[in-house]
Formats: C-alpha cells, sequence, structure tokens
C-alpha cells in the first residue's frame, strides 16, 4: 500500500524491539467469569440498575399486556419503528393505533417522530444496558432520533454481563464466518453533564427511555 | 522566564478558573472512587486491563497489520498518516473526492493533536463540533482544558454569554436551556451533513470495528447520518478481542465520571451492509503515528496504555490548581506532561515533566495503572540529556553529586553552609534566598540549619 | 524477621542539619525498646534531589557512595523519612536498572540496591511490620492534643504505607486525630518542584494549610520532615499558630 504504511510499520518494528513494557502481574484468570444467575435474579437486577438510570419500567405477564401496555404509550403518536415482522410479542399490530415511519422513510419524516420503537438483542443486567444491534429493518435512528426511545425486552434475553453478549457474538460470528454486527449499547437516556457537571438529559440522543419486560 | 510558567501565573490569578475547576474536580474524584469501589474485583480487572494493553504493545505492528486486514474485510478502508498534516491532508482528500461540504465531528483528542479543523476550514469545508462542550469551545474559538470535559474551566454564566454572542440566542445561564438550544441547533447541522469525523475509543483488532462512546449521543448521529465516516485514530489505540473491550469498558466510565458504563457504547465494524438504511456508506480509518513510534521505542512506551479517562487530571493537584490550558497542548494533565513531549519532543516541553511534586496521586486512580511518576523522572532524565537546562541548575546539582559522594566535603560544606545560612536568620529563619532558590521563600521562610548536626549530638551521647 | 537487636540508623540529610532534634527523638524510642542504634557515620544523603532533576549521573555518584556504606552493615535499615524510604526502596533500581536491555545499567550496583532494598524499613513501618508494636505506650496526660496527621506521598503512596502511622498515632493517650479535608492530597513540597514550580507549589500549599487550619488540629503530624519543613515555613510566614512535629516526637513525649 502507500509508502507511509511501511514507514510507520518500520518504525513500530524497530521500536518494539527496545520498548520498556513493564511484566504484567502473574495469576491473573484469562478472562472474567461471568456466574449463571437464574431469570428472577437477573431480572431483579436489570430492573434496580433502570430505577438507577431513569429508565421508565413496566413488566408485562404476557404478550397481550405487553401490546396493551405499549398501545397506551404510542397511540396517536407518531412513531419511528423497526419493521413489524423484527418487533417481538407480535407488537407490529399495535402501530395501527399511531402514525408510523420506518427505516425506508425519509430522514425529515423519521426526524419528525416523537416516540422511536425499537426490539432488543440482549438487555445487560449488570448495568442496565441495552444492546440494540441494526440491520434491514432495523434502523439506527429509530433507538436514537425521537425524543423517547421504548424498546421491547424479552425475558429469556436478559444476561448478566456485557462479556456474555461478547462472547456470545463472537461466537456466532465466527460459526458463521460473518462480521460483527453493528451494535450499540445504551445505558440509559442521553446525557450531558459538561456545563459545570449539572446533569442534562436529551442532549442529542433520547432523553427518555421506557423499556417494556415481557414475558 | 518559560512561557509554562507564564500560564501558570496567569491561571493561578483566574478566579473564574479556580472555583470551576476546584468543584468539577473533586466531584469527579469522589465519583469515580464510589464507582470503583461497586465493582467487585476492580483490581483484578485493572490488573487484567493492563495486561491487555501492554501485551498488545509487544507486537504493535503485527496487531497493527491484523486490525487493519479485518477493517478491509468488512469494507472498510484503511489509511496511515506518518504525522498530523498527512492526516489532515487525507481527511480533505476524502472530502473533496466525495465532493462533501459539511462536516460534524463527535470530541476526538486525536483531531485536537492534529489541529484538524483549522485544516477542514482552510480547505473550505464547514466543521461543526458536535459533542456540547466542544460546540462552546468551537463558539468560544478556545481550546478543550480537560480530555473529559472540554468546559471543566468555564461557569455556565459564561458560556451562557458565549452562546448568546456567538449564535444570537437570549441570555440564559440555565445549563437545562442551554443544552435544549445546543441540540435544536446541532440536530439541523446532523441532517446536513455529509461527512461524520470521529476518534476512536478503541480499535478491536480481531473484529476490525472501531468502538465510540459518549454520553450525549453525537457520536451515533455522525456515524449515523452523514454517508461518509472518517475515523482519525492513534496506532496505539488498540484493544486485542472483545473480552478485552469488556475489562475497557467496565473501567472507563467508572474512571472518567463514576458512571457504570458511559451512555452510550457503539461498535462500528465497517459501512452501512446491504438492506440497511442507515449508517455511512463509506468508512475510512486513519491510523496515525505522530510520534508514537518513537514513544514506544523509550522508557515511557508504558503511556501508549492510557485510554484517555481523565482520572489522573482529577487527581493531580497541579492540574486542579492550574487546569488544562497551562499545559499548552492538547492533552493536559499528568498524561499531557508524557504524552506531549512524547509526541511533539522534548525541546520546548521540558517544563512539562518538571511540574509535578512526584506525588503518585495519578498512579493511584490510572485505570490500567500507568507508572505516571516513573515516566516524569525518565523525561526528566531525558531534558538533561537532549534540552536545554541552565547551566547553574547544571552546575549545582554536579555539585551536589560531588560533594554528597564525599563525606568529609560534604559535612565542611554542610558546617559552613550552616554558618552563612544562621548569619542570615538570627532568628533561625530565612525571609528571602537568592537565586534560584528564592522560589521557596516566595511563600514559606527557609528554616535555618541547626547549630549542632544530629551526628554530633549522637556521639556525644554515645562516646 | 525475628525481633532484630541492633540497627541501622539512615537518618536522612534534613535530620541531620535542620531537624537533629528528631533523629533523636528516633533514637530514644529504638533504645528504649531494647535495640543498640548504629549511625554509620559516612552517611551524607540519598541523591534523590540530583534524580528528581534528571541528573542520573550525579545521583548515582551519591547512591553508589550510599549504598557502599549500607552493603558494608548488616540488619534493618530504618529511614526516618518516606520520601528517602522510597527513593532507596524504589528508585534506586531505577537508577541502576539502564534501558530495557540493560544498556547502560550498572549490574553490580543494581544487585547492592536490590539487597538493601530488602532491609530497609520507613521508621512507623519499621515499628509496626517489625517489630509488630503498635502502642508505645505514650501518654500525653495534660498536654493532650488535637492533631492533624498529614500522609506524605512517598509514604503512602511510593511505599505503600497508609495504616502504620496511623495505628501509632492510636495508640497514643491523649491524642485526638483530626479530620483533614482532602488529607492524602500533597503539600506542595515535591524538593526541587517547591522552588522550579515556586508559583503552583505555593498554590498547593496553600490549599493545604487552608485545611489543617479548618481542622482544628493545634499540630501537624507526618513520617517526613521535608513535608513538615515546607509546612513549617507556610506556616511561620503565614503567622499561624499551628506546630508541626515529626511522629517520633509525639511517640516519645508521652513516656519521657
Amino acid at each position: 500500500m502507500s509508502d507511509a504504511r511501511l514507514a510507520i510499520l518500520s518504525k513500530v518494528r524497530q521500536a518494539q524491539i527496545r520498548a520498556y513494557i513493564p511484566e504484567a502481574k502473574s495469576g491473573l484468570p484469562a478472562r472474567l467469569a461471568y456466574p449463571a444467575l437464574d431469570p428472577g435474579a437477573l431480572r431483579f437486577r436489570l430492573l434496580e440498575e433502570f430505577a438507577l438510570l431513569g429508565v421508565e419500567a413496566f413488566v408485562e405477564a404476557s404478550e397481550a399486556d405487553v401490546r396493551r401496555r405499549l398501545s397506551g404509550l404510542i397511540d396517536g403518536k407518531s412513531v419511528l419503528s423497526w419493521d413489524p415482522d423484527h418487533l417481538p410479542y407480535g407488537a407490529g399490530d399495535c402501530l395501527t393505533g399511531a402514525k408510523t415511519v420506518f427505516g425506508s422513510d425519509s430522514r425529515d419524516e423519521q426526524g419528525q417522530a416523537e416516540i422511536g420503537l425499537t426490539g432488543c438483542e440482549n438487555a445487560i443486567a449488570e448495568t442496565g444496558t441495552l444492546a440494540v444491534t441494526s440491520g434491514p429493518g432495523r434502523p439506527r435512528a429509530a433507538s436514537l432520533m425521537p425524543i423517547t426511545h421504548v424498546v421491547l425486552i424479552r425475558a429469556s434475553d436478559i444476561l448478566l454481563g456485557m462479556g456474555e453478549y461478547f462472547r456470545k457474538t463472537r461466537e456466532t460470528a465466527d460459526r458463521g464466518n460473518v462480521p460483527l454486527p453493528y451494535v450499540v449499547f445504551i445505558t440509559g437516556p442521553s446525557r450531558t453533564a459538561d456545563i459545570e457537571l449539572s446533569l442534562t438529559l436529551g442532549v442529542h440522543g433520547p432523553g427518555r427511555v421506557i423499556a417494556i419486560l415481557g414475558p | 522566564m518559560s512561557r509554562f510558567l507564564d500560564r501558570v501565573e496567569t491561571a493561578l490569578q483566574d478566579e473564574e478558573l479556580k472555583g470551576a475547576l476546584g468543584r468539577a474536580t473533586d466531584r469527579l474524584a469522589s465519583r469515580r472512587s464510589a464507582s470503583l469501589d461497586s465493582l467487585e474485583d476492580s483490581d483484578m480487572i485493572r490488573d487484567m486491563a493492563r495486561r491487555a494493553k501492554m501485551g498488545l504493545l509487544t507486537d504493535l505492528a503485527g496487531n497493527l497489520e491484523t486490525f487493519e486486514k479485518n477493517l478491509i474485510n468488512n469494507g472498510v478502508q484503511v489509511h496511515w498518516a506518518e504525522d498530523g498534516k498527512a492526516a489532515n491532508r487525507i481527511v480533505v482528500e476524502i472530502a473533496k473526492a466525495r465532493d462533501c461540504k459539511r462536516a460534524v465531528k463527535s470530541k476526538s483528542m486525536a483531531t485536537e493533536e492534529t489541529h484538524l479543523n483549522h485544516d477542514l476550514l482552510e480547505a473550505g469545508l464547514e466543521v461543526l463540533e458536535t459533542d456540547l462542550g466542544e460546540y462552546i469551545v468551537q463558539l468560544a474559538g478556545t481550546t478543550p482544558s480537560h480530555i473529559i470535559l472540554p468546559i471543566i474551566h468555564m461557569t455556565k454564566e459564561s458560556i451562557g454569554e458565549v452562546m448568546h454572542r456567538k449564535i444570537h440566542v437570549p441570555y440564559t445561564s440555565d445549563p437545562e436551556k442551554l443544552a435544549k438550544i445546543a441540540r435544536a441547533k446541532l440536530r439541523e447541522a446532523f441532517l446536513s451533513a455529509d461527512i461524520g469525523i470521529t476518534g476512536a475509543n478503541f480499535g478491536v483488532i480481531d473484529s476490525g470495528a472501531v468502538v465510540l462512546v459518549s454520553n450525549e449521543g453525537n457520536a451515533r448521529l455522525v456515524t449515523t447520518l452523514p454517508r461518509v465516516h472518517v475515523v482519525l485514530m492513534g496506532i496505539e489505540k488498540l484493544v486485542p478481542n472483545l473480552d478485552d473491550l469488556d475489562l475497557m469498558i467496565k473501567i472507563l466510565g467508572r474512571s472518567a465520571t463514576g458512571q457504570k458504563i458511559t451512555t452510550y457504547t457503539s461498535i462500528v465494524p465497517g459501512p452501512r451492509r446491504e438492506g440497511e438504511t442507515d449508517g455511512c456508506e463509506e468508512m475510512h480509518v486513519i491510523l496515525l503515528d505522530n510520534g508514537r513510534s518513537r514513544i514506544l521505542g523509550g522508557p515511557i512506551a508504558e503511556i501508549l496504555g492510557c485510554i484517555r479517562c481523565g482520572a489522573c487530571l482529577n487527581a493531580c493537584p497541579v492540574y486542579k490548581n492550574i487546569g488544562g490550558h497551562a499545559y499548552g497542548d492538547t492533552y493536559p494533565g499528568p498524561v499531557g506532561a508524557i504524552v506531549t513531549p512524547g509526541i511533539r519532543g522534548i525541546k520546548g516541553w521540558k517544563s512539562l515533566p518538571d511540574a509535578s511534586s512526584l506525588c503518585g496521586a495519578c498512579r493511584d486512580v490510572c485505570p490500567v495503572r500507568l507508572d505516571i511518576p516513573r515516566m516524569l523522572l525518565e523525561l526528566r532524565k531525558h531534558a538533561v540529556e537532549e534540552a536545554d537546562v541552565p547551566w547553574t541548575l547544571r552546575a549545582g546539582l554536579w555539585g551536589f553529586g560531588m560533594i554528597a559522594s564525599r563525606p568529609w566535603l560534604y559535612r565542611t560544606a554542610a558546617r559552613l553552609g550552616g554558618i552563612a545560612a544562621r548569619l542570615m536568620a538570627p532568628d533561625g529563619w530565612i525571609k528571602k534566598l537568592p537565586g534560584l532558590a528564592g522560589g521557596w521563600t516566595r511563600s514559606r521562610d527557609m528554616k535555618a540549619p541547626a547549630p549542632k548536626s544530629f551526628q554530633r549530638m549522637f556521639r556525644d551521647r554515645h562516646v | 524477621m525475628t525481633h532484630p537487636k541492633t540497627v541501622q540508623l539512615f537518618h536522612t540529610c534534613i535530620i541531620n542539619e535542620v531537624y537533629p532534634e528528631v533523629g533523636m527523638s528516633v533514637v530514644n524510642i529504638l533504645e528504649r525498646l531494647g535495640i543498640e542504634v548504629r549511625v554509620p557515620a559516612s552517611q551524607t544523603c540519598c541523591g534523590q534531589p540530583a534524580f528528581n532533576a534528571g541528573f542520573h549521573a550525579d545521583a548515582r555518584k551519591v547512591a553508589r557512595h550510599t549504598l557502599d556504606l549500607l552493603s558494608a552493615t548488616e540488619g534493618p535499615i530504618v529511614v526516618p523519612s518516606g520520601s528517602c524510604g522510597d527513593m532507596i526502596t524504589h528508585q534506586y533500581e531505577m537508577l541502576f536498572h539502564g534501558d530495557s536491555r540493560g544498556q547502560g545499567g550498572e549490574p553490580a550496583y543494581l544487585a547492592k540496591a536490590r539487597a538493601v532494598s530488602h532491609r530497609c524499613y520507613e521508621f512507623s513501618v519499621f515499628l509496626v511490620d517489625v517489630l509488630g508494636i503498635t502502642d508505645l505506650g505514650a501518654r500525653l496526660g495534660s498536654n493532650a492534643m488535637k492533631a492533624a496527621y498529614h500522609p506524605s506521598c512517598h509514604l503512602l503512596r511510593g511505599l505503600g504505607a497508609k495504616t502504620q502511622p496511623r495505628a501509632l498515632l492510636a495508640g497514643v493517650q491523649g491524642l485526638e486525630c483530626a479530620d483533614v479535608k482532602d488529607q492524602e492530597e500533597c503539600c506542595g513540597f515535591g524538593g526541587m518542584f517547591s522552588v522550579k514550580n515556586a508559583a503552583i507549589s505555593g498554590a498547593m500549599l496553600e490549599n493545604k494549610l487552608r485545611n489543617l487550619e479548618a481542622s482544628g488540629a493545634s499540630t501537624v503530624v507526618s513520617c517526613d520532615m521535608g513535608c513538615l519543613m515546607h509546612m513549617q515555613g507556610g506556616l511561620r510566614r503565614k503567622g499561624s499558630k499551628l506546630e508541626v512535629k515529626h511522629i517520633s516526637q509525639v511517640l516519645e513525649a508521652g513516656f519521657k
């Protein structure tokens, strides 16, 4: 490739022979272990973290309850949503009550939406984090542009730590010999403390995150 | 007096700086320690993170080649830049070739280091910083003074003043209102931008992915809306794999702001894929050397493990007193005192490693346990070898070495010095010392040596 | 380690020239504990001033002298200073190590430095960790006081001794330890730093003294005379009544 590439690599190669790099502490594990927790404990932990982050959470017992809750939140509103077949719990049916735009609509229309509706690949209990991947029918803008983000979480998708998510994703990618998906880990509403450390929500991303936990 | 000492005097007289900085650093430091205390095995996790960072330096060249290969497999175009000018030229070329006119940026220390904005403006592009703090820095026409909180030195009143003056909005000092104004202004910019520029918090070698963290979400917008995404990252900003990334994420947010995790962590493995409706169409990664290979080849190689969390700034009593601008370049605080002479050369920057009492607070809080005081000492040694050092100091310490290695000479010199000092100070206290030593008596008295040394007292008792 | 009968005292240059009475307090305490104190007469300074300024060649001259004379002795070496103790324990190794491939290093002195390092103890660490003593029986009686402990940076973070001095002070009857804001923050001394960067050092000192005065203590106690000399000079300039004492002076005062 370029001259710069060769020049840099050769300088680095020369340098790393001479580099003073302190030795690592011995006796450390190869990687972190994540203990297996039962689903109830995981959900409890997740809800605890949501509360600390200011994520509004609803726990629903059945698929019908999830849909009812969702309709209550989005009816009559403009919603930028994932394509219906990517939403769990048949939640796509609820979109009839809202003015809905999708990833395929124009950016201006997307920009007008009041609510973004997505599912998530996993929720990370340890930190109250949502792992939201994107792909066809799952636009990144849905969890990003509207001021409110509603996310649907399946009980079986709750993991303890991010490391577990990474291992699962790595294995899937290696098995299929495909690249990793684009993923964003979302932990609470968009925030800034740039001005005198005073906390302000919703500076660029959503200022409100609402999680519906289904069965 | 050096330029550094001039800047220090200015900073120490700045009451606004003193107030804003002291309050913010104290709160950040206590949040950091509380959030690390709540992390189980935090010591082990820090050790493991350090191992990962140090390990990859032992074959940085091989790791860069693997990273490059995996990026290319993911459809990313990779560029290499030996210095800042070259990096900026590459960005301009990419923008021109794709007919891009408006650039949006998310906070990036690497682009501050190369002064990218200046070169983009010169090439006729519009550039807008989108991190709230950086946006205000840009409006104010200054530079960031902290790695994490660019406007830590400003009060909300002066921020309101800047926004009022520069974008003609009614004056307010309410942080929430100021943030709302910025959101509206910047959202327009995002929708019309055609090129997004970011740094990288990490590059994951085995995944060919770039990792970006932000609390505001601007880094997400920058990588989601414009059709071209350019990443400018230092060649050291790698982690081997996702397991190691897990460690880094666990310590980065906690060390920086005391959050368990930063609000948004995006893993960007290339441009948008078939069937996707957002994300950039083209992604470029520029790997920047700019002195890093030189750093690697010497005793301060360890600094290349820095994850730019800013914890050392908040812990540093020097930084807390003088703020970021006094350091005179992109990276302030203890890390800056090492990185700046590292990338710019020791000549002209030797004041930075000198500006430390070697108290070690930085080393204590560093999430990857960088031995910052050791590196400061290495740079001081380097400065003595390479840079101009006042001959008085050189002669003084030569004299010290000569005398203190000869006990009889040492005792004679101490006795004579003691007599002279007691003549200057009949009451036992010297109020004003001459020459370089006058620094001491600027704010303190100097106790004169005792008439009878400890050794003589001891001998008198024990013989 | 078995209870040592003899120790070598590396008294430090500041104590020898400026605060000889502190050295005597250290000797008094050790002798009262039945330990013979030997003071190698040809000792000078550990060399830290030159080392910290980056003048390694000059620092090596002094360090070689110190290592030669300490190597010729036996038993534990007690240093009534965290800073000089840290220099001998940790920085000598860096001084003689050379680069990553050992070039420019001095293997013979590196070996001496490592051997001496293992014998070297700061005074409070020696009392608590080696002798296992936290209560020396000090009783202040009518001189009861409120003291502010200042953990010196090189003792606290360099040698990692956080608890030992506090344990010793807790054993002094009649001594109340004051809470100090930002207690573990540097006083701004830093050797040559206080001269070369006098303005920053002065600002750090000012913060420290303000916090110490606000603590309501009458005395600042520390294990390092360098820091105490710095704070004392600042207190005197301000006209403050706050006194400074080495930990040995407090421990000794009670059982005189």
